[in-house]
Protein backbone atom coordinates (compact mmCIF):
# COMPACT_ATOMS: atom_id res chain seq x y z
CA UNK A 1 0.00 0.00 0.00
CA UNK A 2 3.24 2.55 -0.55
CA UNK A 3 1.38 4.09 -3.87
CA UNK A 4 -1.46 5.65 -0.83
CA UNK A 5 0.89 8.86 -0.30
CA UNK A 6 1.66 9.41 -4.27
CA UNK A 7 -1.01 11.18 -6.55
CA UNK A 8 1.25 10.34 -9.69
CA UNK A 9 1.28 7.91 -12.35
CA UNK A 10 3.50 4.73 -10.91
CA UNK A 11 6.92 4.80 -11.83
CA UNK A 12 7.84 1.21 -11.72
CA UNK A 13 8.72 -0.57 -14.88
CA UNK A 14 5.68 -2.66 -16.16
CA UNK A 15 5.71 -6.01 -15.10
CA UNK A 16 2.23 -7.02 -15.67
CA UNK A 17 0.41 -8.55 -18.96
CA UNK A 18 -2.51 -9.99 -20.62
CA UNK A 19 -2.86 -12.38 -23.20
CA UNK A 20 -6.21 -12.42 -25.19
CA UNK A 21 -6.85 -14.91 -27.96
CA UNK A 22 -8.97 -13.18 -30.87
CA UNK A 23 -12.56 -14.42 -31.37
CA UNK A 24 -11.45 -17.03 -29.10
CA UNK A 25 -14.48 -19.80 -30.09
CA UNK A 26 -14.18 -18.46 -33.73
CA UNK A 27 -10.52 -18.56 -34.23
CA UNK A 28 -10.45 -21.90 -32.84
CA UNK A 29 -12.79 -23.45 -34.95
CA UNK A 30 -11.03 -22.07 -37.83
CA UNK A 31 -7.66 -23.34 -36.81
CA UNK A 32 -9.52 -27.10 -36.69
CA UNK A 33 -11.05 -26.58 -40.17
CA UNK A 34 -8.76 -24.81 -42.56
CA UNK A 35 -11.49 -24.73 -44.49
CA UNK A 36 -13.47 -21.94 -42.47
CA UNK A 37 -10.07 -20.08 -42.76
CA UNK A 38 -11.08 -16.56 -44.24
CA UNK A 39 -14.25 -16.59 -44.50
CA UNK A 40 -17.26 -15.37 -42.16
CA UNK A 41 -17.62 -17.53 -38.70
CA UNK A 42 -19.96 -17.58 -35.86
CA UNK A 43 -19.94 -19.80 -32.59
CA UNK A 44 -23.72 -19.46 -31.32
CA UNK A 45 -25.74 -20.87 -28.39
CA UNK A 46 -27.44 -22.85 -31.49
CA UNK A 47 -28.24 -22.60 -34.93
CA UNK A 48 -31.12 -21.53 -34.87
CA UNK A 49 -32.02 -17.31 -35.56
CA UNK A 50 -32.50 -16.74 -32.02
CA UNK A 51 -29.45 -18.38 -31.06
CA UNK A 52 -27.28 -15.69 -29.33
CA UNK A 53 -23.28 -15.25 -30.94
CA UNK A 54 -21.01 -16.03 -28.63
CA UNK A 55 -17.92 -15.29 -30.91
CA UNK A 56 -17.45 -14.11 -34.42
CA UNK A 57 -14.71 -14.29 -36.69
CA UNK A 58 -12.40 -11.13 -37.27
CA UNK A 59 -13.60 -11.31 -41.09
CA UNK A 60 -17.31 -11.25 -39.91
CA UNK A 61 -16.07 -8.81 -36.67
CA UNK A 62 -15.19 -6.39 -39.83
CA UNK A 63 -18.87 -6.83 -41.55
CA UNK A 64 -19.79 -5.32 -37.90
CA UNK A 65 -21.59 -8.37 -36.64
CA UNK A 66 -20.70 -8.46 -32.69
CA UNK A 67 -20.87 -10.67 -30.02
CA UNK A 68 -24.16 -11.09 -27.80
CA UNK A 69 -26.22 -10.38 -31.45
CA UNK A 70 -29.27 -13.18 -32.67
CA UNK A 71 -28.02 -14.99 -35.78
CA UNK A 72 -30.78 -13.83 -37.67
CA UNK A 73 -29.41 -10.38 -36.99
CA UNK A 74 -26.43 -11.44 -38.53
CA UNK A 75 -27.61 -13.18 -41.64
CA UNK A 76 -29.29 -9.87 -42.57
CA UNK A 77 -25.68 -8.53 -43.01
CA UNK A 78 -23.88 -11.54 -44.06
CA UNK A 79 -26.36 -14.19 -45.72
CA UNK A 80 -23.38 -16.71 -46.46
CA UNK A 81 -22.33 -16.77 -42.61
CA UNK A 82 -21.10 -20.06 -41.32
CA UNK A 83 -22.83 -20.71 -38.08
CA UNK A 84 -21.26 -23.24 -35.41
CA UNK A 85 -22.21 -24.35 -31.61
CA UNK A 86 -19.51 -24.54 -29.41
CA UNK A 87 -17.41 -27.58 -29.13
CA UNK A 88 -16.44 -26.95 -25.39
CA UNK A 89 -13.74 -29.53 -25.15
CA UNK A 90 -11.84 -27.99 -27.90
CA UNK A 91 -11.52 -24.71 -26.47
CA UNK A 92 -10.94 -26.29 -22.67
CA UNK A 93 -7.86 -27.86 -24.72
CA UNK A 94 -6.54 -24.58 -26.14
CA UNK A 95 -6.98 -22.87 -22.43
CA UNK A 96 -4.94 -25.79 -20.40
CA UNK A 97 -2.63 -25.44 -23.96
CA UNK A 98 -2.10 -21.91 -23.47
CA UNK A 99 -1.74 -21.73 -19.97
CA UNK A 100 1.10 -24.10 -19.98
CA UNK A 101 3.35 -21.90 -22.73
CA UNK A 102 2.34 -18.72 -20.23
CA UNK A 103 4.03 -20.77 -17.46
CA UNK A 104 7.04 -21.49 -18.99
CA UNK A 105 7.32 -17.71 -18.83
CA UNK A 106 6.38 -17.07 -14.81
CA UNK A 107 4.86 -18.87 -12.45
CA UNK A 108 2.13 -16.50 -11.23
CA UNK A 109 -0.49 -16.98 -14.54
CA UNK A 110 -4.34 -16.22 -13.47
CA UNK A 111 -6.87 -17.47 -15.24
CA UNK A 112 -9.07 -14.94 -16.18
CA UNK A 113 -11.47 -16.46 -18.19
CA UNK A 114 -11.48 -19.29 -21.22
CA UNK A 115 -9.54 -16.67 -23.37
CA UNK A 116 -7.92 -14.17 -21.43
CA UNK A 117 -4.80 -14.89 -18.61
CA UNK A 118 -3.19 -12.59 -16.37
CA UNK A 119 0.62 -13.00 -15.68
CA UNK A 120 2.57 -10.92 -13.29
CA UNK A 121 6.37 -10.78 -13.85
CA UNK A 122 7.06 -9.33 -10.39
CA UNK A 123 10.54 -9.95 -9.82
CA UNK A 124 11.68 -11.90 -13.04
CA UNK A 125 14.31 -9.99 -15.15
CA UNK A 126 12.97 -10.35 -18.44
CA UNK A 127 12.33 -7.84 -21.14
CA UNK A 128 8.40 -7.74 -21.51
CA UNK A 129 7.84 -7.12 -25.12
CA UNK A 130 10.35 -9.55 -26.19
CA UNK A 131 8.74 -12.63 -24.12
CA UNK A 132 5.26 -11.37 -25.71
CA UNK A 133 7.19 -11.85 -29.13
CA UNK A 134 7.86 -15.05 -27.77
CA UNK A 135 4.78 -16.37 -26.51
CA UNK A 136 3.21 -15.15 -29.83
CA UNK A 137 5.92 -17.39 -31.31
CA UNK A 138 5.01 -20.35 -28.72
CA UNK A 139 1.32 -20.46 -29.64
CA UNK A 140 1.56 -20.37 -33.46
CA UNK A 141 4.00 -23.44 -33.27
CA UNK A 142 2.19 -25.53 -30.36
CA UNK A 143 -1.37 -24.36 -30.16
CA UNK A 144 -1.73 -23.47 -34.38
CA UNK A 145 -1.12 -21.11 -37.30
CA UNK A 146 -4.09 -19.37 -37.37
CA UNK A 147 -4.88 -19.08 -33.59
CA UNK A 148 -3.90 -15.10 -32.78
CA UNK A 149 -3.66 -13.23 -29.40
CA UNK A 150 -3.73 -9.46 -27.80
CA UNK A 151 -1.33 -8.82 -25.62
CA UNK A 152 -1.06 -5.65 -23.60
CA UNK A 153 1.00 -4.83 -21.44
CA UNK A 154 1.19 -2.71 -18.51
CA UNK A 155 2.13 -1.40 -14.55
CA UNK A 156 -1.44 -3.18 -13.25
CA UNK A 157 -3.89 -6.01 -14.82
CA UNK A 158 -6.04 -2.76 -15.44
CA UNK A 159 -3.82 -1.21 -17.85
CA UNK A 160 -2.63 -4.31 -19.50
CA UNK A 161 -6.08 -5.32 -19.88
CA UNK A 162 -6.46 -1.73 -21.94
CA UNK A 163 -3.91 -2.70 -23.88
CA UNK A 164 -4.50 -5.69 -25.08
CA UNK A 165 -7.61 -4.24 -26.68
CA UNK A 166 -6.29 -1.26 -28.16
CA UNK A 167 -4.44 -3.37 -31.32
CA UNK A 168 -6.84 -6.46 -32.29
CA UNK A 169 -5.99 -8.80 -33.68
CA UNK A 170 -2.65 -10.02 -32.90
CA UNK A 171 -1.78 -6.54 -31.29
CA UNK A 172 1.25 -6.11 -28.53
CA UNK A 173 1.00 -2.80 -26.62
CA UNK A 174 2.35 -1.16 -23.71
CA UNK A 175 1.10 0.99 -21.46
CA UNK A 176 3.61 2.68 -19.26
CA UNK A 177 4.89 6.21 -17.33
CA UNK A 178 6.18 7.86 -20.74
CA UNK A 179 2.65 7.04 -23.17
CA UNK A 180 -0.42 6.58 -20.34
CA UNK A 181 -0.89 10.60 -20.83
CA UNK A 182 -1.25 9.86 -25.27
CA UNK A 183 -2.64 6.88 -24.83
CA UNK A 184 -5.52 8.01 -22.37
CA UNK A 185 -6.07 10.72 -24.84
CA UNK A 186 -6.66 8.65 -27.69
CA UNK A 187 -9.44 6.54 -25.71
CA UNK A 188 -13.22 6.90 -24.81
CA UNK A 189 -14.34 6.49 -21.13
CA UNK A 190 -16.09 3.01 -22.38
CA UNK A 191 -12.53 1.99 -23.40
CA UNK A 192 -12.01 1.62 -19.93
CA UNK A 193 -12.70 -2.04 -18.57
CA UNK A 194 -15.26 -1.81 -16.43
CA UNK A 195 -16.98 1.34 -17.19
CA UNK A 196 -20.32 0.39 -19.02
CA UNK A 197 -22.74 3.20 -20.28
CA UNK A 198 -24.03 3.81 -17.31
CA UNK A 199 -21.16 5.06 -15.41
CA UNK A 200 -19.76 6.57 -18.60
CA UNK A 201 -23.48 9.04 -18.16
CA UNK A 202 -22.90 9.47 -14.88
CA UNK A 203 -19.37 10.93 -15.10
CA UNK A 204 -20.03 12.47 -17.93
CA UNK A 205 -22.95 14.41 -16.35
CA UNK A 206 -19.88 15.33 -13.55
CA UNK A 207 -17.84 16.84 -16.11
CA UNK A 208 -15.38 13.77 -16.47
CA UNK A 209 -15.78 13.35 -20.63
CA UNK A 210 -12.96 10.82 -21.09
CA UNK A 211 -10.05 9.03 -19.97
CA UNK A 212 -7.58 12.03 -19.72
CA UNK A 213 -10.39 14.21 -17.70
CA UNK A 214 -10.70 11.09 -15.38
CA UNK A 215 -6.76 10.81 -14.89
CA UNK A 216 -6.77 14.43 -13.81
CA UNK A 217 -9.65 14.02 -11.14
CA UNK A 218 -8.95 14.58 -7.88
CA UNK A 219 -9.83 11.58 -5.20
CA UNK A 220 -12.50 13.79 -3.48
CA UNK A 221 -14.25 14.40 -6.40
CA UNK A 222 -14.75 10.91 -7.82
CA UNK A 223 -15.65 9.71 -4.12
CA UNK A 224 -18.28 12.39 -4.51
CA UNK A 225 -19.59 10.89 -7.81
CA UNK A 226 -18.99 7.27 -6.58
CA UNK A 227 -19.99 7.87 -3.31
CA UNK A 228 -18.51 4.15 -2.67
CA UNK A 229 -14.96 2.67 -2.59
CA UNK A 230 -15.12 2.26 -6.07
CA UNK A 231 -13.85 5.93 -6.36
CA UNK A 232 -10.40 4.87 -4.58
CA UNK A 233 -10.52 1.78 -6.78
CA UNK A 234 -10.84 3.88 -10.13
CA UNK A 235 -7.89 6.76 -8.95
CA UNK A 236 -5.13 3.87 -8.54
CA UNK A 237 -6.15 1.62 -11.35
CA UNK A 238 -5.45 4.97 -13.67
CA UNK A 239 -2.60 5.66 -12.11
CA UNK A 240 -1.19 2.20 -12.74
CA UNK A 241 -1.12 0.65 -9.00
CA UNK A 242 -2.11 -2.94 -8.26
CA UNK A 243 -5.40 -3.20 -6.66
CA UNK A 244 -7.03 -5.87 -9.01
CA UNK A 245 -4.76 -8.76 -8.83
CA UNK A 246 -6.59 -10.40 -5.74
CA UNK A 247 -7.85 -13.45 -7.19
CA UNK A 248 -11.11 -13.96 -5.57
CA UNK A 249 -10.84 -16.86 -2.78
CA UNK A 250 -14.58 -17.68 -2.24
CA UNK A 251 -17.02 -16.33 -5.04
CA UNK A 252 -20.61 -15.68 -3.38
CA UNK A 253 -22.70 -17.17 -5.34
CA UNK A 254 -22.65 -19.38 -8.60
CA UNK A 255 -25.25 -19.06 -11.38
CA UNK A 256 -25.74 -21.28 -14.69
CA UNK A 257 -27.65 -19.86 -17.69
CA UNK A 258 -29.20 -21.61 -20.56
CA UNK A 259 -30.76 -20.80 -23.88
CA UNK A 260 -32.58 -23.56 -25.19
CA UNK A 261 -33.13 -24.16 -29.03
CA UNK A 262 -35.75 -26.47 -28.64
CA UNK A 263 -38.12 -24.60 -25.75
CA UNK A 264 -39.30 -26.88 -22.83
CA UNK A 265 -42.57 -27.47 -23.21
CA UNK A 266 -43.54 -29.03 -19.94
CA UNK A 267 -42.48 -29.59 -16.23
CA UNK A 268 -40.48 -32.62 -17.07
CA UNK A 269 -38.49 -30.71 -20.08
CA UNK A 270 -37.89 -27.90 -17.34
CA UNK A 271 -36.33 -30.12 -14.98
CA UNK A 272 -34.00 -31.94 -16.73
CA UNK A 273 -32.60 -28.53 -18.15
CA UNK A 274 -32.84 -27.28 -14.44
CA UNK A 275 -31.00 -30.70 -13.07
CA UNK A 276 -27.64 -30.14 -15.36
CA UNK A 277 -27.67 -26.47 -14.41
CA UNK A 278 -27.53 -27.65 -10.56
CA UNK A 279 -25.14 -30.20 -11.50
CA UNK A 280 -23.19 -26.81 -13.00
CA UNK A 281 -23.53 -24.66 -10.05
CA UNK A 282 -23.24 -27.78 -7.53
CA UNK A 283 -20.03 -28.43 -9.17
CA UNK A 284 -18.13 -25.16 -8.91
CA UNK A 285 -19.32 -24.38 -5.15
CA UNK A 286 -17.95 -28.21 -4.68
CA UNK A 287 -14.29 -27.26 -6.02
CA UNK A 288 -14.55 -23.88 -4.03
CA UNK A 289 -14.88 -26.81 -0.95
CA UNK A 290 -18.54 -24.83 0.05
CA UNK A 291 -21.70 -25.52 -0.53
CA UNK A 292 -24.90 -23.42 -0.43
CA UNK A 293 -27.68 -22.64 1.58
CA UNK A 294 -29.74 -20.69 -1.29
CA UNK A 295 -31.20 -21.24 -4.50
CA UNK A 296 -32.86 -19.28 -7.06
CA UNK A 297 -34.66 -20.47 -10.31
CA UNK A 298 -35.63 -18.71 -13.00
CA UNK A 299 -37.37 -20.02 -16.56
CA UNK A 300 -38.96 -17.68 -18.93
CA UNK A 301 -40.30 -17.63 -22.75
CA UNK A 302 -42.57 -15.65 -24.75
CA UNK A 303 -45.33 -14.55 -22.24
CA UNK A 304 -44.22 -17.44 -19.77
CA UNK A 305 -41.97 -16.95 -16.45
CA UNK A 306 -41.23 -19.32 -14.11
CA UNK A 307 -39.07 -18.77 -10.87
CA UNK A 308 -38.68 -18.96 -7.12
CA UNK A 309 -36.58 -19.37 -4.45
CA UNK A 310 -35.55 -20.96 -1.66
CA UNK A 311 -33.33 -20.26 1.32
CA UNK A 312 -32.84 -23.65 3.45
CA UNK A 313 -31.64 -24.00 7.03
CA UNK A 314 -29.88 -26.84 6.02
CA UNK A 315 -26.32 -26.76 3.46
CA UNK A 316 -26.86 -28.36 0.02
CA UNK A 317 -23.52 -29.87 -0.76
CA UNK A 318 -24.28 -30.96 -4.22
CA UNK A 319 -25.94 -30.73 -7.83
CA UNK A 320 -28.43 -33.40 -6.70
CA UNK A 321 -29.51 -32.19 -3.64
CA UNK A 322 -30.01 -28.68 -5.01
CA UNK A 323 -32.28 -30.26 -7.37
CA UNK A 324 -33.86 -32.26 -5.00
CA UNK A 325 -35.16 -29.08 -3.40
CA UNK A 326 -36.10 -27.46 -6.57
CA UNK A 327 -38.08 -30.18 -8.47
CA UNK A 328 -41.08 -30.11 -6.13
CA UNK A 329 -41.58 -27.04 -6.69
CA UNK A 330 -41.52 -26.22 -10.64
CA UNK A 331 -45.32 -26.72 -11.78
CA UNK A 332 -47.19 -28.04 -14.67
CA UNK A 333 -46.89 -25.08 -17.13
CA UNK A 334 -48.50 -24.22 -20.80
CA UNK A 335 -45.73 -22.26 -23.01
CA UNK A 336 -42.39 -22.60 -24.43
CA UNK A 337 -39.78 -21.53 -21.73
CA UNK A 338 -36.63 -20.44 -24.36
CA UNK A 339 -33.82 -20.05 -20.99
CA UNK A 340 -33.24 -21.31 -18.03
CA UNK A 341 -31.11 -20.03 -15.31
CA UNK A 342 -29.84 -21.25 -11.59
CA UNK A 343 -28.32 -19.25 -8.57
CA UNK A 344 -26.84 -20.38 -5.77
CA UNK A 345 -26.02 -18.10 -3.14
CA UNK A 346 -25.35 -17.89 0.70
CA UNK A 347 -22.38 -20.43 0.59
CA UNK A 348 -21.03 -21.93 3.33
CA UNK A 349 -17.84 -24.04 4.31
CA UNK A 350 -18.87 -27.56 3.90
CA UNK A 351 -17.99 -28.03 7.70
CA UNK A 352 -21.50 -29.01 8.53
CA UNK A 353 -22.59 -30.46 11.58
CA UNK A 354 -22.94 -34.14 11.65
CA UNK A 355 -26.73 -34.79 10.60
CA UNK A 356 -28.90 -36.24 12.80
CA UNK A 357 -31.37 -38.20 10.55
CA UNK A 358 -29.65 -40.80 8.84
CA UNK A 359 -31.41 -40.90 6.19
CA UNK A 360 -30.47 -37.59 4.72
CA UNK A 361 -26.94 -38.82 5.23
CA UNK A 362 -27.14 -41.64 2.89
CA UNK A 363 -28.58 -39.81 0.41
CA UNK A 364 -25.52 -37.53 0.87
CA UNK A 365 -23.13 -40.61 0.17
CA UNK A 366 -25.18 -42.28 -2.47
CA UNK A 367 -25.21 -38.49 -4.99
CA UNK A 368 -21.24 -38.57 -4.13
CA UNK A 369 -20.77 -42.11 -5.23
CA UNK A 370 -23.31 -41.12 -8.38
CA UNK A 371 -20.88 -38.42 -8.78
CA UNK A 372 -18.23 -40.49 -8.28
CA UNK A 373 -19.71 -42.86 -11.11
CA UNK A 374 -20.40 -40.17 -13.41
CA UNK A 375 -16.51 -38.52 -13.12
CA UNK A 376 -15.52 -42.56 -13.94
CA UNK A 377 -17.79 -43.18 -16.91
CA UNK A 378 -18.91 -40.08 -17.96
CA UNK A 379 -21.73 -37.25 -17.38
CA UNK A 380 -25.06 -38.59 -17.39
CA UNK A 381 -24.07 -41.87 -16.87
CA UNK A 382 -25.90 -42.02 -13.56
CA UNK A 383 -29.47 -39.16 -13.09
CA UNK A 384 -32.23 -39.16 -11.56
CA UNK A 385 -35.63 -41.08 -12.87
CA UNK A 386 -37.69 -37.94 -12.87
CA UNK A 387 -35.49 -36.51 -15.99
CA UNK A 388 -35.42 -40.25 -17.02
CA UNK A 389 -37.97 -39.35 -20.37
CA UNK A 390 -36.22 -36.34 -21.56
CA UNK A 391 -32.85 -35.68 -23.68
CA UNK A 392 -30.00 -34.10 -21.83
CA UNK A 393 -29.10 -30.41 -22.72
CA UNK A 394 -25.24 -30.21 -24.58
CA UNK A 395 -22.12 -29.16 -22.31
CA UNK A 396 -21.65 -25.28 -21.97
CA UNK A 397 -18.88 -22.74 -21.25
CA UNK A 398 -20.76 -19.73 -19.56
CA UNK A 399 -18.78 -16.35 -20.00
CA UNK A 400 -15.82 -15.73 -17.53
CA UNK A 401 -16.17 -19.64 -16.71
CA UNK A 402 -13.68 -22.34 -17.68
CA UNK A 403 -15.57 -25.22 -16.52
CA UNK B 1 -2.31 -43.95 -38.87
CA UNK B 2 1.34 -42.57 -38.26
CA UNK B 3 3.33 -42.98 -34.68
CA UNK B 4 5.98 -41.16 -33.87
CA UNK B 5 7.36 -42.86 -31.01
CA UNK B 6 10.02 -40.54 -30.67
CA UNK B 7 7.49 -37.50 -30.54
CA UNK B 8 5.32 -39.62 -28.87
CA UNK B 9 2.76 -38.78 -31.16
CA UNK B 10 -0.10 -39.61 -33.57
CA UNK B 11 -1.26 -38.31 -36.60
CA UNK B 12 -3.84 -40.13 -39.26
CA UNK B 13 -2.59 -40.91 -42.51
CA UNK B 14 -5.42 -42.00 -44.51
CA UNK B 15 -8.81 -42.30 -44.32
CA UNK B 16 -11.67 -44.26 -46.36
CA UNK B 17 -15.04 -42.85 -46.76
CA UNK B 18 -18.26 -43.23 -49.49
CA UNK B 19 -15.57 -45.35 -51.18
CA UNK B 20 -13.38 -42.90 -51.91
CA UNK B 21 -9.68 -42.84 -50.52
CA UNK B 22 -8.28 -39.52 -48.75
CA UNK B 23 -5.24 -38.91 -47.87
CA UNK B 24 -4.75 -36.28 -45.04
CA UNK B 25 -3.51 -33.09 -45.95
CA UNK B 26 -3.15 -31.09 -43.09
CA UNK B 27 -4.12 -31.88 -39.30
CA UNK B 28 -5.60 -28.34 -38.24
CA UNK B 29 -5.82 -29.35 -34.59
CA UNK B 30 -5.07 -32.68 -32.53
CA UNK B 31 -6.82 -32.38 -29.37
CA UNK B 32 -7.54 -34.66 -26.39
CA UNK B 33 -10.68 -35.32 -23.78
CA UNK B 34 -11.78 -37.17 -20.70
CA UNK B 35 -15.48 -39.12 -21.32
CA UNK B 36 -15.56 -40.22 -17.72
CA UNK B 37 -11.94 -42.51 -17.04
CA UNK B 38 -12.05 -42.67 -21.46
CA UNK B 39 -9.45 -40.80 -23.38
CA UNK B 40 -10.72 -39.57 -26.94
CA UNK B 41 -8.21 -37.99 -29.12
CA UNK B 42 -10.04 -35.64 -31.40
CA UNK B 43 -8.31 -34.95 -34.92
CA UNK B 44 -9.17 -32.02 -37.06
CA UNK B 45 -8.01 -32.80 -40.87
CA UNK B 46 -8.12 -31.73 -43.86
CA UNK B 47 -8.40 -33.78 -47.54
CA UNK B 48 -9.12 -33.05 -51.20
CA UNK B 49 -11.50 -29.43 -49.87
CA UNK B 50 -13.16 -31.63 -47.51
CA UNK B 51 -12.94 -31.66 -43.83
CA UNK B 52 -13.41 -34.64 -41.12
CA UNK B 53 -13.32 -34.89 -37.23
CA UNK B 54 -12.15 -38.33 -36.31
CA UNK B 55 -12.29 -39.58 -33.03
CA UNK B 56 -9.62 -42.65 -31.53
CA UNK B 57 -11.12 -43.88 -28.48
CA UNK B 58 -8.11 -45.20 -26.48
CA UNK B 59 -10.53 -47.65 -24.73
CA UNK B 60 -11.13 -49.82 -27.77
CA UNK B 61 -8.79 -48.26 -30.58
CA UNK B 62 -11.84 -47.63 -32.37
CA UNK B 63 -12.26 -44.97 -35.09
CA UNK B 64 -15.09 -42.85 -35.55
CA UNK B 65 -16.09 -40.43 -38.16
CA UNK B 66 -17.98 -37.78 -36.14
CA UNK B 67 -18.01 -34.97 -38.78
CA UNK B 68 -17.57 -34.11 -42.94
CA UNK B 69 -18.10 -30.99 -44.07
CA UNK B 70 -17.30 -29.09 -46.97
CA UNK B 71 -16.83 -25.66 -45.41
CA UNK B 72 -19.53 -23.84 -47.01
CA UNK B 73 -22.40 -22.39 -45.21
CA UNK B 74 -25.79 -24.54 -45.28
Amino acid sequence: MDYLSKSGFNQKKPEKMLVDINSCFATIEQQANPLLRGKEVVVAAYDGGGGCILAASKEAKKLGIKTGWHIQEAKNICPNLIVLTPDTEKYRFINKGLKKILLEFSPKVQTKSIDEFAIDFKNIDIDLKKAALKIKEKIKNELGEWTTVSIGIGPNIFLAKVASNMQKPDGLVEINQDNFEEIYKKLKLTDLHGIGNKSAYKLEINGIKNPTDFYNCSQQQLRSIFKSVCADYWYWRLRGYEIDNKEQEFKKSFSAIFSLKNPAKNRQELAAIFYQLCLKVGKRCSRQKMGARGVMWWGGGKNINIKGKIHNQEILINGWEIFQKIYPKIPEFNGEIKKAVIAIYDLQTKAWQENIFKEKEKFRKETEVAEEINRKFGEGTIFPGTILTVKRIPDFIGFGQIG
Amino acid sequence: MDFNHYQNKIKPIQIQWNNRDFRIEQVGMHHQFHQGKRLLHVFSVMSKGMFFKLVLDTENLFWKLEEVSDGLPE
